[in-house]
């Protein structure tokens, strides 16, 4: 087996208040003794390298609802069985079974999430940033379910904070208003049928009260994301009127900015932050016209079949959508068109009819049903499954070094709720992939009652960013003991 | 395709439950009192759920409803024009779609691929969060591929051969098209601005390649997507102003043809014919009797009745096999065209609007009605219906079947719209721990009876009281809003009272077309009308300083008997709408 250059965020050798693990705490965190210690990668430091080696990605995965339940008490317990290094999942995680080697499992994590609203709502809120659902204000005023109004969440996403860092271990080297940045796109977000914006529906955030939107049609998706793409093998087939187009949409943009600043002064100060907002994603788009074309030098990048169109009122089924949403993110994770994504199934509150297993009653309808549901809604999450199965079956067929392009992704599922009758605990997450960047494989954890947050801070330090805490609700609360390595 | 495969999540859906006895409707909020303490709708939200405008906060000050405290208020200011913020706020996608076609003949649903608009109340408007990186990339797009399209009609669209006159033809028709995309004269700054992006992309090209570029420049410009709303001073300030003229132009034609303005209203503007009342009065008319206000009046009432997403709704095919997409855009086609029918064409009058015996139909709708289209028959004929049955728009098939589920009606549903767009009173969502699973129809019972706990339960009546009643008015009407006798094995019920309502506005009724006759002469309703439109007109939330502007509406409407026609004419007249006051003062 060959020795190879791993990242582990948890030695000694980091910087920052980190907690730092001697190897014999990790293992006895693992519950293994000493004799499982081949198992364990090794614990060298090292940067990503700037070689040409190929970068970290982190991609961020949202299915909806919580595991199974009859009422508050009458919940199922997914917890995977058998040895923590070789369990059996369970029937919800089960198609995940060819691609377990590369799977780990961080049972029994409490979602830190709350706020305003509902648990759907703040759940959403909270899953990718730890941080509290605020209540509704003139700007923002949602529905937060069965309850109170709400605003937007108050804080970060992971991959926004990972994806604005820059630096020899992060997915970028190289900062955010870098003149010739690394890739077209600093994140992608993806989604299938995400519902209209409110606080139910949007996970991603760039800032406290700041969501970011997904792209929800993958033809323009497609269009966008592959427009200047570098299939390799086919170097030299780039657009020669490349440089002219840079020229033509520089002045284009010039010229908006300056519009921007004539209207500026003719508005209330009260209308700025719309205009910022604007400039903002001009600068952008001239940003993206300086990248290196997405592709060059990878050795696996191609450009994905053309996806189907999907607008708001028509398009394919739902399970139609998905695979060709999955295959669009794999390829652009392989083509460098980006390096930090999230890809979201439905909404917190999914209203979708799984007509293909049979179902007549919409999901979240079900999970409130006064009669057992609880089969239904566990083929649910099996059928969900069987997408991730798919997902992370693509990720890793795109050769990358001495391995894949999973070994260098992580890969996180997350749900908005622990169950469907609105507890927070046991939340079904998952992680998979990354093993070249120090993530456990193939490992069942038992985390029972630890707070989510920890594992956020711990993707945040895979990722490379070095930071203690994640969101408000659970501050400083370090990172999870034992998911890496 | 499934129900509600993009339901927001909605308390409307789930205030159709019947309350589970293990939970019940513990802790129910305490309705609005008597009279108008609330907000008059909704507050500046973002996206609201598919049942209700309501919320409770504005862009800061509460206004009253009650029409004494409203004058109280109005008279608080003196004589000092007082009125509400304008906001910066983007065009809709609707507005997109008409301003491309008037600019540009594009006929194509051009828009498409943005990302949703906002909602003001129940209206689209996108006043509130600032754009997205996403969405500025989506313009982008929008006008690359809008800029490829009129290439061919390069001649036709300029006037003039870019070809053989060069820079001369780039610089008038910058001049001319500016004028329209901007909505106003361009400044010899900007005109020198897009000649240079012409000549930038005719250099070592084409004329073509310098007129594409000129499209995708003109059709991103922020002066194109927003609607960029300036005193005539030209200055920022803290005080009302009045409307710089071309801003008046803009105002009106999205207000009352939800697009562009046309040369002869741009023509006025410059003479700035439109601060003389007169002249703006005959340019009101004039675009009044333009058929592309029948649009922008279809749109008022899609949104106001929150049918917009009606073919987004799958009904049981077992029990409706007549409902497909033909039939909903039939009932959707029916109820814009009435609208506009009743107000533009004919008498103008809400009474009319509320209790017609006359609808205009198309195709599929006469079997829905029971009806044999007749042998002449072209779809813009008025067609009667039976009085018994029903009673204008709210009783027109496009409303009760958005406002139903796929396998019966929604009593629930019905009764908010009425209650929050139609009387302008905000009700509370359901309390936390309300489960919201509908029962399942059954024969032996209605659906009345099956919502009766809503009524006997204490802790539900509080708001359900307030609801129910005014959805059960519809019962004759099924999910479909075919009308019936019965309901499972019983007979229907549609009887109610009114509660909660001004004093003009009390009694009983035995059904819809009773209901609705009693509210078309009830001020509450007139009041709310009056609101609803002047949202609509002015894109953005009455506030306490619009006070005097709206005390005006109220009146005017009520003097003229309720005509809409006229209510329209003293919205684009007010002082609300010819002025701006373009900030509080913030730093």
């Amino acid at each position: 087996m060959t020795r190879r250059r791993i990242l582990a965020p948890f030695t000694a050798q980091r910087r920052g208040p980190i907690i730092g693990l001697s190897r014999r705490s990790m293992l006895q965190a693992l519950g293994l003794g000493a004799a499982a210690g081949p198992l364990l990668p090794l614990m060298n430091a090292s940067g990503q390298g700037t070689d040409g080696s190929p970068p970290k990605r982190l991609l961020l995965v949202f299915t909806p609802d919580g595991a199974a339940a009859l009422d508050w008490n009458e919940r199922i317990d997914w917890r995977p069985t058998g040895p923590a290094n070789d369990y059996a999942f369970h029937y919800i995680h089960e198609p995940l079974t060819p691609m377990k080697p590369k799977i780990s499992v961080p049972w029994g994590l409490t979602l830190t999430a709350g706020g305003a609203g509902e648990a759907h709502a703040y759940g959403m809120a909270g899953l990718w940033t730890a941080a509290t659902l605020n209540g509704p204000s003139a700007e923002a005023d949602f529905d937060g379910g069965n309850g109170n109004r709400t605003g937007w969440g108050s804080g970060a996403s992971v991959d926004q904070l990972v994806a604005q860092a820059s630096g020899p271990n992060l997915p970028y080297a190289l900062a955010t208003d870098a003149a010739s940045p690394e890739t077209p796109y600093r994140t992608v977000e993806l989604a299938v049928q995400p519902g209209d914006p409110t606080s139910t529906t949007r996970m991603i955030y760039s800032a406290p009260d700041t969501p970011v939107f997904p792209e929800a049609n993958p033809k323009a998706a497609f269009d966008r994301l592959f427009a200047g793409v570098v299939p390799s093998g086919e170097e030299g087939t780039a657009d020669p009127n490349a440089e002219r187009i840079k020229t033509e949409q520089g002045a284009i943009v010039d010229l908006l900015q300056g519009d921007l600043a004539r209207i500026r002064t003719k508005v209330g100060s009260e209308d700025y932050a719309k205009l910022d907002a604007h400039l903002e994603g001009l600068l952008a788009l001239e940003q993206k016209l300086n990248a290196a074309p997405p592709g060059s030098g990878s050795e696996s990048c191609s450009v994905p079949g053309e996806p189907p169109e999907a607008g708001e009122w028509n398009g394919p089924p739902y399970d139609e959508l998905i695979a060709p949403t999955m295959d669009l993110t794999a390829h652009m994770l392989a083509c460098d068109v980006t390096r930090v994504a999230s890809l979201q199934l439905s909404y917190g509150f999914s209203n979708v009819t799984h007509t293909w297993l049979g179902h007549d009653t919409a999901h979240h309808t079900m999970s409130h049903d006064e009669t057992d549901r609880r089969q239904e809604l566990q083929d649910i999450d099996n059928w969900y499954s069987q997408q991730i199965l798919y997902l992370l079956q693509k990720l890793d067929s795109f050769a990358e070094g001495d391995g894949t392009m999973l070994d260098n992704t992580l890969v996180v599922w997350g749900r908005e709720l622990g169950s469907t009758a609105h507890r927070m605990e046991r939340s079904p997450l998952v992680i998979a992939g990354g093993k070249n960047l120090g993530v456990a494989q193939a490992m069942a954890f038992d985390f029972d009652g630890q707070e989510h947050a920890k594992l956020l801070v711990s993707i945040a330090n895979i990722m490379g960013l070095e930071i203690n805490s994640m969101g408000n609700r659970v501050p400083d609360s370090g990172g999870l003991a034992g998911i890496l390595v | 395709m499934d129900e509600d495969i993009r339901k927001r999540p909605g308390w409307a859906f789930l205030a159709t439950a019947v309350v589970l006895t293990t939970l019940g409707c513990e802790d129910a909020v305490v309705p609005p009192a008597d009279g108008g303490s609330t907000d008059s709708g909704s507050g500046g939200t973002i996206a609201t759920d598919g049942g209700t405008g309501g919320s409770t906060t504005t862009d800061g000050s509460s206004i009253p409803t009650d029409p004494d405290e409203l004058r109280a208020a109005c008279d608080a200011s003196g004589d000092t024009l007082s009125l509400g913020l304008t906001k910066l706020r983007r065009l809709t996608k609707r507005q997109i779609n008409a301003t491309l076609r008037d600019l540009l003949g594009i006929e194509e649903d051009a828009a498409a691929g943005l990302a949703p608009d906002e909602h003001l109340g129940p209206f689209e408007n996108n006043a509130i969060t600032p754009i997205t990186s996403l969405l500025v990339e989506q313009h982008q797009e929008l006008a690359k591929a809008v800029a490829a399209s009129t290439l061919g009609r390069q001649d036709e669209i300029t006037g003039c051969s870019l070809e053989s006159e060069g820079a001369t033809c780039a610089a008038s028709f910058i001049e001319e098209f500016g004028r329209r995309a901007f909505r106003r004269p361009l400044s010899a700054e900007e005109v020198a601005g897009f000649v240079e992006l012409y000549e930038l992309g005719e250099s070592g090209v084409d004329a073509q390649n310098g007129f594409r570029l000129l499209m995708e420049g003109f059709l991103q410009s922020p002066s194109f997507l927003y609607h960029v709303d300036v005193p005539a001073s030209g200055q920022v300030s803290t005080a009302p102003e009045a409307a710089e003229q071309y801003t008046l132009a803009s105002r009106l034609s999205y207000f009352l043809w939800n697009s562009m303005p046309d040369d002869a209203l741009l023509d006025q503007a410059e003479a700035e014919a439109l601060a003389d009342p007169s002249a703006l009065e005959a340019e009101i008319t004039r675009m009044l009797a333009d058929d592309k206000a029948a649009e922008a009046i279809a749109l008022f009432h899609e949104s106001w009745l929150e049918v917009a997403d009606l073919r987004n709704r799958s009904k049981d095919g077992d029990l409706f096999p007549s409902y497909d997409d033909a039939l909903a855009s039939a009932m959707l086609a029916e109820t814009g065209r009435f609208s506009d029918q009743v107000i533009r064409a004919g008498d103008g009058l809400l009474t009319t609007l509320l209790t017609a015996d006359f609808t205009y139909p198309e195709g599929p709708l006469f079997e829905l009605y029971g009806l044999t289209e007749p042998a002449e028959f072209a779809v813009g004929d008025q067609v009667s219906v039976a009085s018994t049955e029903r009673s204008g728009i709210f009783t027109q098939p496009a409303f009760l079947t958005r406002h139903a589920h796929a396998n019966q009606t929604s009593p629930v549903h019905r009764g908010i719209i009425i209650r929050e767009n139609l009387l302008c009173q905000t009700m509370q969502p359901p309390p936390p721990g309300v489960d919201n699973v509908v029962p399942e129809p059954n024969e032996a019972t209605t659906t009345r009876e099956r919502i009766l706990q809503h009524q006997t339960d204490s802790s539900c009546a509080n708001c359900h009281s307030l609801i129910d009643p005014l959805g059960l008015a519809f019962e004759h009407f099924d999910a479909i809003g075919a009308y019936r006798t019965e309901d499972g094995l019983g007979a229907v019920d549609a009887s109610g009272e009114f509660t909660n309502t001004r004093d003009d506005l009390e009694g009983t009724f035995t059904d819809a077309a009773g209901m609705m006759a009693m509210m078309a002469a009830a001020s509450e309703v007139q009041d709310c009308v009056a609101n609803q439109w002047f949202r609509f007109a002015l894109g953005r939330m009455e506030s306490l300083d619009d006070a005097c502007s709206l005390v005006d509406l109220h009146d005017g409407f009520v003097a003229s008997g309720g005509n809409i026609k006229t209510l329209l004419f003293l919205i684009a007249q007010s002082d609300a709408f010819t002025h701006v006051r373009s900030t509080a003062g913030a730093p």
